[in-house]
């Protein structure tokens, strides 16, 4: 099966620069849909789902690859490769502004700039650096995970969704844009919050939008922060949205702030 | 309570009007109202109870994701949140609340959004109910998972290793079989009783061979390791050997065959094709009547070929049917002991199938015969 099928890619827009779309834990290329077409017309916007997650091919899950975030940013490249993008706009959330990151430290001259949303270059504590959690956190998400995942798992047919107060969603399919494979969730969980990415900063020379959400238990502010300092060419732009996800919760100030940027 | 005359003065039940507000309050799940940041704007005293919190405590001044565990916190940001964003409402998410003792409270919650006409959204009404009882089952169902597929493991890893180890021993023997056959038959040195009891043997270690063959391929498909090639493959001719092949092993018995005159070529794995085709003739040879002959037929529908295996044998329980390609299992009309078999080669046939993105179906009627029909795409690259 071809990349571009494996990872159910979709292209829209009518502009010439490649924008690029990675969605993070926990979802799929859905999470784009409020603020992607605000550049379809200047820009190619590409999505994507990771395996395992979405509509992605779950036979192409290799464990081994994706027990770390490299296999991830080696994804990112080969979409980059199949449709010989260059001078991309990449735009990450999540676990995936550090994948892509990775990717645009392993091939520099493909990348023009990094917009990362609630981006954590690690999410444990460690000494002066405070990630947000602990170990021990991270256990309690997967039993979390498999809590709910088991009541999921029994239900897999997707629901319609109610749609008439939002009626650009259309008539289709969701819940299960939240729903991984149990066993994938649980090793993408292990590779994004056990990720400990603080070294490799310093190799960017892509310019980057860090993108921080107010009151973000993920990836609270001080981490934000700190990839700011440490992100040779970084903005940092402190959103009033709340939460992990702007991108959801409040399009529109996502959408102004990546305006300025790109 | 009809006939029953009214009492004047006693308190009349059907009288008794609920009172939503004690409903709300008192009811037997805990009512949650949030901003959709999560910040608690009201709540029911069954919530207050069961937690301990009080008003106070909670409504302007924390969200709901304050008082779940961490692990909570963060699927609450990856999964909740953002399906609450999508859909409008989330269902059965399973949390663990912290009471304001400390103590975990596991939690079953369902949430609506409330928006407004623009659709933007106003506030979240969630429902929670209390599962402490389920959590402990589903920790039990867990651990029965677990302890399943750690024998499914172990019982796959048994069977290549078992495979792998007969085969060694097995492979010795054959050779050994055929060196002794080849200078006994050059030398004439044994007589005939001696030379037919050494084709016994030889022919009994291919059999063998074949078993473990199956066994190695099913232990290949358990593990995803059977792989197929793909080149182009004249599916006419490919049949057309195997019966061929399979014909000049019988001896007064026929295999008909019908086959387009043009080649049908398909993208595929020559071996593991043959494999299939090997399987299904023998298994119609094998469950049919010596006498009567059996009927093999290619043709192209649209954008596929399919392949018709056709027998006029014991046929197939209705009942046996939907778990036909499952491993191991043998329908219950065959004559275990004398028709030999381990339940695997229909397996391997829909897998290899599966595997070239076809298809394998049956019909049959019990004591009238069935008909296998291998379905699969052609070579899209050409012209059809």
């Amino acid at each position: 099966m071809s990349v571009l099928k494996q990872h159910n890619v979709k292209i829209a827009g009518q502009g010439s620069q490649p924008m690029l779309f990675a969605h993070g834990f926990g979802c799929d290329q859905n999470m784009w849909r409020f603020v992607a077409p605000a550049f379809a017309d200047q820009y190619q916007l590409i999505l994507f789902d990771h395996i395992g997650a979405g509509q992605s091919d779950l036979s192409a899950y290799d464990p081994a690859k994706y027990s770390t975030l490299d296999g991830y940013a080696d994804d990112v490249l080969a979409i980059c490769h199949e449709l010989d993008l260059t001078n991309v706009v990449f735009v990450g959330h999540s676990v995936s502004a550090m994948i892509g990151v990775l990717a645009a430290i392993k091939e520099p001259e493909r990348f023009d700039k990094l917009v990362l949303v609630g981006p954590s270059p690690c999410y444990i504590n460690d000494g002066e650096y405070v990630g947000g959690f602990e170990r021990e956190d991270i256990d309690e998400l997967l039993e979390s995970l498999e809590h709910n995942y088991l009541g999921w798992s029994s239900m897999m047919a997707p629901v319609i969704m109610g749609n008439g107060d939002r009626p650009e969603l259309g008539q289709e399919l969701t819940n299960s844009f939240c729903r991984t494979h149990p066993g994938i969730a649980r090793q993408f969980a292990r590779a994004t919050f056990l990720s400990d990415n603080r070294a490799d900063l310093p190799k960017l020379k892509t310019p980057a939008l860090i993108l921080q959400c107010s009151n973000d238990v993920i990836a609270p502010e001080s981490v934000g922060r700190y990839l700011h300092q440490t992100l040779a060419e970084s903005s940092f732009v402190l959103l009033k949205a709340s939460g992990h996800c702007p991108n959801l919760s409040a399009p529109q100030e996502t959408i102004a702030a990546m305006k300025t940027f790109v | 309570m009809t006939g029953n005359g009214e009492t004047n003065g006693a308190p009349d039940e059907r009288r008794l009007e609920e009172s939503l507000e004690d409903l709300y309050e008192h009811a037997p799940c805990g009512y949650i109202s949030t901003l959709p940041d999560g910040t608690f704007i009201k709540v029911n005293q069954t919530f207050l109870d069961w937690t301990g919190y009080s008003r106070e405590e909670l409504l302007a001044v924390k969200r709901l994701q304050d008082v779940l565990t961490i692990g909570g916190q963060i699927f609450y940001e990856t999964h909740y949140a953002p399906l609450l964003d999508m859909q409008g409402f989330a269902n059965e998410i399973s949390f663990d609340v912290f009471c304001r003792d400390r103590r975990r409270m596991p939690i079953l919650l369902n949430t609506v959004q409330q928006r407004d006409p623009a659709g933007n959204p106003l506030l979240n009404r969630t429902i929670v109910l209390s599962a402490r009882d389920r959590r402990q089952y589903e920790r039990e169902l867990q651990q029965a998972r677990k302890k399943a597929e750690e024998a499914l493991d172990l019982r796959n890893q048994f069977l290549s290793l078992a495979a792998h180890e007969l085969k060694t021993p097995l492979t010795s023997i054959m050779g050994h079989i055929e060196l002794f056959q080849r200078r006994t038959g050059k030398e004439h040195s044994l007589n005939e009783r001696d030379e037919r009891a050494l084709r016994t043997i030889a022919e009994q270690a291919q059999r063998l061979n074949k078993m473990i063959a199956s066994l190695l391929d099913i232990s290949r498909i358990e593990t995803g390791q059977l792989a197929v090639e793909q080149v182009p493959i004249d599916l006419c001719a490919l049949v057309n050997q195997v019966v061929d092949e399979v014909q000049s092993t019988l001896a007064g018995r026929q295999i008909e065959l019908l086959c387009p005159i043009q080649p049908l070529i398909i993208q595929g794995d020559e071996l593991r094709l043959r494999q299939v085709f090997q399987n299904l003739i023998q298994n119609a040879l094998k469950y049919s009547h010596p006498d009567v002959s059996i009927a093999v037929a290619i043709r192209q529908e649209q954008a596929e070929a399919l392949i018709e295996v056709r027998d006029r044998g014991i046929g197939i329980p209705q009942t046996a049917v939907p778990q036909l390609f499952n491993r191991f299992y043998r329908a219950d009309n065959v004559d275990q002991e004398n028709v030999s078999g381990l339940g695997i080669g229909l397996y391997v046939v829909k897998e290899i199938v599966e595997l070239h993105s076809g298809s394998v179906t049956v019909t049959s009627t019990e004591g009238e015969g069935s008909t296998f029909t291998v379905c699969l795409p052609l070579d899209s690259t050409l012209p059809f």
